[in-house]
């Protein structure tokens, strides 16, 4: 009998879970209908935009009525952020500056004056942005969000070979079930052979419990480490896995010393190699 | 730090100047632009905003700054209106007068304009 359970890692790995994350504008190049994996797993289900681009040459609207502080909806929606100019004229001859002047609402496709701002109510501008093509999951691309895969379908309007550019969110938290189960195995299995005499799989001393949960702890945060390696293969993917690592040592550490009244030290160095 | 899309606003936008020159007495006149013919308008292949317009008298630079928008092929001139004591100078469109234009501009004198205006290059 272990001498403690998911829920109680889970409960631990509270504060160490990674809150969750937006990741926007990965490059990933999509070729026939191979599924290609993005920088991270386990994201959120349907959290994703994949798009391109829609032009070299940036849209222009004349004639863009502000007024107030409303918002005026342009033609187009998702635009690339930062990407707005506005100019009292076409020619340019009074361009405005974004948050002083003028807010951008780039997922929208929106326009507003900011009051106080150089651009008098009622007025008139002329903008220059640019904008994504959105492409359709189903129709366009399939996705596996547990696993962070992307896959172009047969009948893609995405262009076989395209660099596209995928946003997605990355799950709060990491804690996987299957691993910390995993890790409660083992963890009671090292400890139960360290056991002094006096003591059984079966004991119920506080000590032991707290003991196993450290090490089970220690064991998963090892775990989440090289898992960090091998399927984050983003920039930070680095620097989680030291983290991780980190953890596990200090969570090792706490296991060992609350356990120390419990198992024999010829053991427990035994078990700590294993 | 410039937006790319400022580049490309600024860039499709290039800046062109149209010279004129000539003397004038005290009648009015369309000033004289390219090959000295002094008419209502030399043709602009692309639409446009009509910005500036700066003279110079022989002594004093006259300027004034505008917005004024033209069409493609539409004919951009200069004429110097007797106003009883002096000329207005005034940017023409196809031969119509814009609100782009100089006060107090001397009779009897030679005189040198650049009309500035952006071209609609996209």
């Amino acid at each position: 009998m272990p001498f403690t359970d998911l829920p109680t890692v889970r409960k631990h790995l509270v504060a160490a879970n990674i809150p969750e994350t937006r990741v926007e504008n990965v490059r990933i190049t999509l070729v026939g209908t191979y599924s290609v994996a993005l920088p991270h797993a386990n994201l959120v289900n349907n959290s994703e935009a994949v798009k391109l681009i829609a032009s070299d040459a940036s849209s222009l609207e004349t004639s863009v009525q502000l007024s107030n502080e409303d918002f005026t909806e342009l033609v187009h929606k998702s635009l690339v952020q930062g990407s707005a100019v506005v100019a009292a004229d076409r020619a340019l001859t009074t361009i405005f500056t974004e948050e002083l002047d003028y807010r951008t609402d780039y997922a929208s496709g929106a326009l507003a004056r900011v009051a106080g701002g150089s651009i008098p109510n009622l007025t008139s501008v002329h903008v220059w942005y640019d904008r994504y093509l959105m492409y359709d999951i189903g129709a366009d691309y399939v996705m596996d969000f547990p696993s962070g895969t992307i896959a172009r379908t047969a009948g893609s309007s995405i262009p076989d070979g395209a660099t596209v550019l995928v946003d997605y969110s990355i799950a709060q938290g990491t804690a996987e079930d299957s691993l910390i189960e995993l890790v409660i195995v083992e963890a009671t299995d090292v400890i139960v052979r360290s056991l002094r005499p006096g003591y059984t799989s079966s004991s119920t001393d506080q000590g032991l419990k707290t003991g196993a949960c450290y090490l089970a702890l220690a064991y998963y945060a090892r775990g989440m480490s090289a898992l960090m390696l091998t399927r984050n293969t983003g920039t930070d993917a680095h620097s989680r896995a030291k983290e991780w690592l980190s953890l596990a040592k200090e969570w090792n550490d706490i296991a060992w010393n609350v356990l120390a009244p419990f198992v024999t030290p010829h053991l427990i160095r035994a078990g700590a190699v294993e | 730090m410039p937006k790319p899309t400022l580049g490309y606003a600024l860039a499709s936008q290039p800046l062109m100047t149209m010279h004129f020159s000539g003397a004038v007495t005290t009648s009015s006149v369309h000033l004289p632009t390219a090959g000295g013919v002094a008419a209502d308008g030399m043709p602009i292949p692309y639409g446009g905003t009509l910005i500036k317009l700066i003279l110079f008298d022989g002594s004093t630079i006259h300027a004034d700054t505008d917005t004024i928008a033209f069409s493609a092929n539409d004919r951009l001139s200069l004429y110097c209106q007797n106003v009883g004591s002096n000329f207005t100078v005034k940017a023409r469109i196809n031969g119509v007068s814009t609100t782009l234009q100089v006060t107090s501009v001397p009779f009897n004198s030679t005189l040198q304009a650049t009309l500035v205006f952006a071209i609609n290059r996209v």
